[in-house]
């Protein structure tokens, strides 16, 4: 008895595999190109340069906190937005996502009005506490923060929305008490949405570069991001550029890839 | 000592449906709610389980008061000793078999090692021993069934809710999973309560049954009781005789619609009449003879049962009769028409309503 | 008590900003009625006023700006940005410009000197470079990319100080935005740009012996759209009537 050919489905119509190809070409020819102009033989020496691994560790650094705070806060948040009935709930939806929306310049101008030395909440903090935020890393992690956010919201509330609820009322008759039901029910059935909304935000938050040259500003070893480094190396010595976005590239693509099929099931 | 007992009033309204049912269900008898879909039977039990909060009543389990609305006293789902089996199994889809059935005791406090250990006791109780590490998605729908059984058992329960258990099922696993929840609540300590619109699991799991319509019980009483004497439409179409609510006059019923059914002893007051298919018999031409129940109607539908048929005869007096194939042939109703009804009043069956 | 933002000033930020992250905003140039001007950062509102003047004197020519810090124009115009004009805050740049074959012959056309910029009513008291070292002051320079981070350094090391800057900002409107909005107590940015931003911010001078001279050229981009038009205004700001206007904006003449 011969083996039936596989079974190929329906197959993806010419016309949609065109139009495909143009879009996939968006996305790697610009890679490519980086890829083509990269100096080869100077890469050691301009990887070595210590305001190179400065920059990459404080991206590294200021992304990572960025992430973990949108995780800490994003996810009530988030809980509150898909689950809440209470009065200027749509508002406060739109309110999380617009940093999504605003350009990440105006964005730092309004976090220096909100949070400068003479901001609205700025200047208590300054006062009472003692807290600068501009011109630090806190700052910068803050301008990274209120970019990236509103990606974890946005796909942790989704996630909280298609969340069975019966489930949840089986663990109540059960004998779990709320804060058990979300621990070991809820959060583990939306884990995917979670992740995937925190790599998002990961990503979102290495890339940042208007918000945190407004309002963190720019200095090596505090505030000057891998994004920062580039725009300034780009006038100076675009080859160094060059190298440094290959190396934001490469970890970028290493974390992206290796997180999707762990934490996001199987492609 | 109350112990075993439940007592509860529950009237709440939801959407459409007003809900008001009294229940006391002792240890020892497992009672079935029958009815049909969108009857409050579902509201009823996820009420018993604090699920949602009643309106008027209250819910005495065992002598602790669960819920009472008059008194503002409503226990939350998690603080009620009641376990409650789902349509749906509802198994925790990130949890292995063993795990789901050790939620409630870990939730309660157990230790994991300890907690494990009694979940696989359960479940080797329910025959899922040897799937203690399955995922809910790797099980039949007969396993699930039975691991949320034992989940629902495991945390011990004074009440024990099922919620139709055997409808997801195909059915040739539901024979088998009967024959094993029968067994199983037999040996269960607690009050017992099953939903259910299949009459054939109420009957076969319980034996007491509730009939429940419109949120309002219509009936209650062992499942010989019900059928012998159905007291609602639903009942009568579950059963399938014919069921026609009267008033009796001495020998005589006289139907909502004014027609009269000669019916001897029938007494007085509310009643209803009830006849037999079987005890009908059908005629083209107008019968002489005993019957004294004789009357013109329209053949409207035949359904085959079995090697029987069963003729639907609209009219002033629309009643189901049952006959051979081969009568339906001699008399031609195959093509509706005119057709031409009697019954012995020695076959109708009344009695108070 | 928040800062009294003008909102020209602030326009001027974001716009400065918007172009700093997307690069020069290149005119279209192709109907030869359109002439784009890349102008070093501190020109900005001399030349926008050069700007209106030179439009209404050529009725259906319009003129765009884009501000920037001079290094970044340079490449840009060297990268092939369809613009008409290149003007510099310093010759080091022009020449990366003219080196990469993308700008020809050059005009020194005005010069510009350093100045300190420091918060309106200048509470903390700054009197010269020497105060930048203060460790409690929030010092804000431009990059050394940009032509007033080389020549802010310059000064500095004239004066023999040793500042401690907060920020390195990419052109010498960001370091004129952080002192106004009070985020920064004190910068280096040019007399022009104190001049411009005077109401909100103020200047303090500094003397000649640690001072720079800025000296700003301007020339025609090769690969100018409408070579005509790009002639003119090259010309109309070396005319005596350019010259003062930018006189009255501060600038010294070429």
């Amino acid at each position: 008895m011969t083996p039936s050919p596989p079974d190929r489905g329906m197959g993806v119509p010419p016309a949609a595999a065109v139009v495909a190809g143009v879009g996939a070409l968006f996305f790697v020819l610009p890679l490519a190109g980086l890829v083509w102009r990269a100096p080869w033989s100077s890469l050691a020496a301009e990887l070595g340069a210590p305001e190179v691994r400065q920059a990459l560790w404080l991206s590294l650094v200021c992304s990572a906190w960025a992430t973990a705070l949108s995780v800490a806060f994003g996810v009530p948040l988030a809980w509150v937005l898909a689950r809440g009935q209470f009065p200027g709930r749509r508002l406060l939806r739109a309110l999380t996502t617009l940093p999504m929306v605003l350009p990440p310049v105006v964005g730092g101008v309004a976090l220096l009005l909100a949070f400068g030395r003479r901001g609205l909440a700025g200047q208590w903090l300054d006062a009472w506490f003692g807290i600068r935020l501009p011109f630090t890393t806190a700052g910068a992690v803050l301008a990274a923060t209120f970019v990236a956010m509103p990606f974890l919201v946005l796909t942790a509330e989704a996630g909280f929305r298609s969340a069975d609820r019966r489930l949840e009322e089986a663990a109540r008759t059960l004998g779990a008490r709320p804060g058990a039901v979300f621990r070991r029910v809820t959060l583990p059935l939306v884990r995917p949405s979670l992740a995937a909304g925190a790599v998002l935000a990961w990503a979102r938050a290495l890339g940042e570069f208007g918000a945190t040259i407004t309002f963190a500003g720019n200095f090596p070893g505090e505030t000057q991001t891998m994004p920062l480094k580039v725009y300034l190396l780009l006038e100076t010595r675009p080859e160094a550029a060059i190298v440094l976005s290959l190396v934001l590239l490469t970890v970028s693509l290493a974390v992206l890839v290796g997180l999707r099929s762990r934490w996001l099931g199987s492609a | 000592m109350t112990a075993g007992r439940l007592r509860a009033r529950i009237a709440l309204d939801r959407g459409e449906l007003h809900l008001d049912v009294a229940l006391d269900i002792a240890i020892g008898a497992t009672v079935a709610v029958l009815g049909p879909n969108g009857a409050g039977k579902t509201t009823l039990l996820r009420a018993l389980a604090g699920l949602h909060r009643i309106a008027h009543g209250q819910v005495v389990l065992d002598g602790e008061v669960l819920e009472d609305a008059a008194a503002g006293v409503h226990l939350p789902p998690e603080a009620r000793p009641v376990g409650l089996v789902f349509q749906d199994h509802l198994l925790f889809p990130h949890l292995s078999a063993v795990e789901n059935v050790a939620f409630g005791l870990r939730c309660r406090g157990a230790g994991r090692a300890a907690a494990h250990r009694q979940a696989a006791e359960w479940l080797a109780r329910v025959g899922l021993g040897d799937r203690l590490n399955a995922r809910p998605g790797q099980l039949s729908g007969g396993q699930a069934q039975r691991v949320a059984l034992a989940r629902a058992l495991a945390t011990e329960p004074r009440l024990l809710l099922l919620d139709e258990p055997l409808a997801a099922l195909d059915a040739s696993t539901r024979v088998e999973v009967r024959r094993q929840l029968r067994r199983h609540l037999e040996s269960f300590p607690g009050v017992r309560l099953l939903v259910t619109h299949d009459p054939v699991e109420a009957i076969a799991l319980a034996d007491r049954l509730v009939v429940l319509e419109g949120g309002r019980v219509v009936q209650a009483g062992t499942a010989g009781e019900v059928t012998a004497r159905p007291r609602s439409r639903y009942v009568a179409d579950l059963v399938g005789v014919n069921l026609y609510p009267a008033t009796a006059a001495g020998d005589r019923v006289v139907l909502a619609g004014g027609a009269v059914l000669h019916a001897p002893g029938a007494g007085t007051g509310d009643v209803f009449a009830r006849v037999h298919p079987r005890a009908v018999s059908l005629h083209r031409r107008r019968p002489e003879g005993t019957p004294r129940n004789v009357w013109a109607g329209r053949a409207e539908g035949l359904d085959l049962e079995g090697d029987r048929v069963r003729v639907q005869v609209g009219g002033a007096v629309p009643i189901v009769a049952e006959v051979t194939p081969a009568a339906v042939a001699d008399l031609g109703l195959g093509d509706g028409g005119e057709v031409w009804v009697s019954l012995k009043a020695a076959e109708i069956d009344v009695y108070p309503a | 008590m928040p800062p009294r933002v003008p909102a020209a000033l602030l326009a001027a930020l974001l716009a400065t900003a918007a172009t700093a992250c997307g690069g020069a905003g290149a005119g279209r140039g192709a109907n030869g009625s359109s002439l784009v001007v890349l102008a070093a950062a501190s020109l900005t509102e001399a030349f926008d006023e050069l700007g209106h003047r030179f439009e209404a004197a050529h009725p259906g020519l319009r003129v765009r700006f884009s501000y920037d810090a001079s290094s970044t124009l340079a490449r840009q115009v060297v990268a092939g940005a369809p613009a008409g004009v290149l003007a510099t805050a310093d010759e080091l740049t022009m020449q990366q410009a003219v080196d990469g074959g993308g700008v020809d012959a050059p005009a020194v056309f005005a010069r510009n000197r350093l100045a300190l910029v420091v918060r309106q009513g200048n509470p903390e008291g700054i009197r010269s470079l020497a105060d930048l070292a203060r460790p409690d002051l929030v010092v804000v320079l431009c990059a050394e990319q940009a032509p007033c981070g080389r020549f802010g350094r310059q000064a500095l090391e004239r004066a023999g100080v040793r500042a401690q800057p907060r920020s390195l900002e990419p052109n010498v409107k960001g370091v004129v935005s952080k002192v106004l909005l009070g985020e920064a107590d004190a910068g280096i940015a040019y007399v022009t740009d104190v001049m411009a931003a005077a109401g909100a911010v103020e200047g303090v001078p500094i003397p000649d012996a640690h001072n720079v001279v800025a000296t700003y050229p301007i020339a025609v981009a090769r690969a100018a759209p409408d070579r005509a038009a790009a002639d003119a205004f090259v010309a109309y700001v070396r005319s005596p009537a350019g010259q003062s206007v930018l006189e009255r904006f501060g600038f010294q003449p070429a």
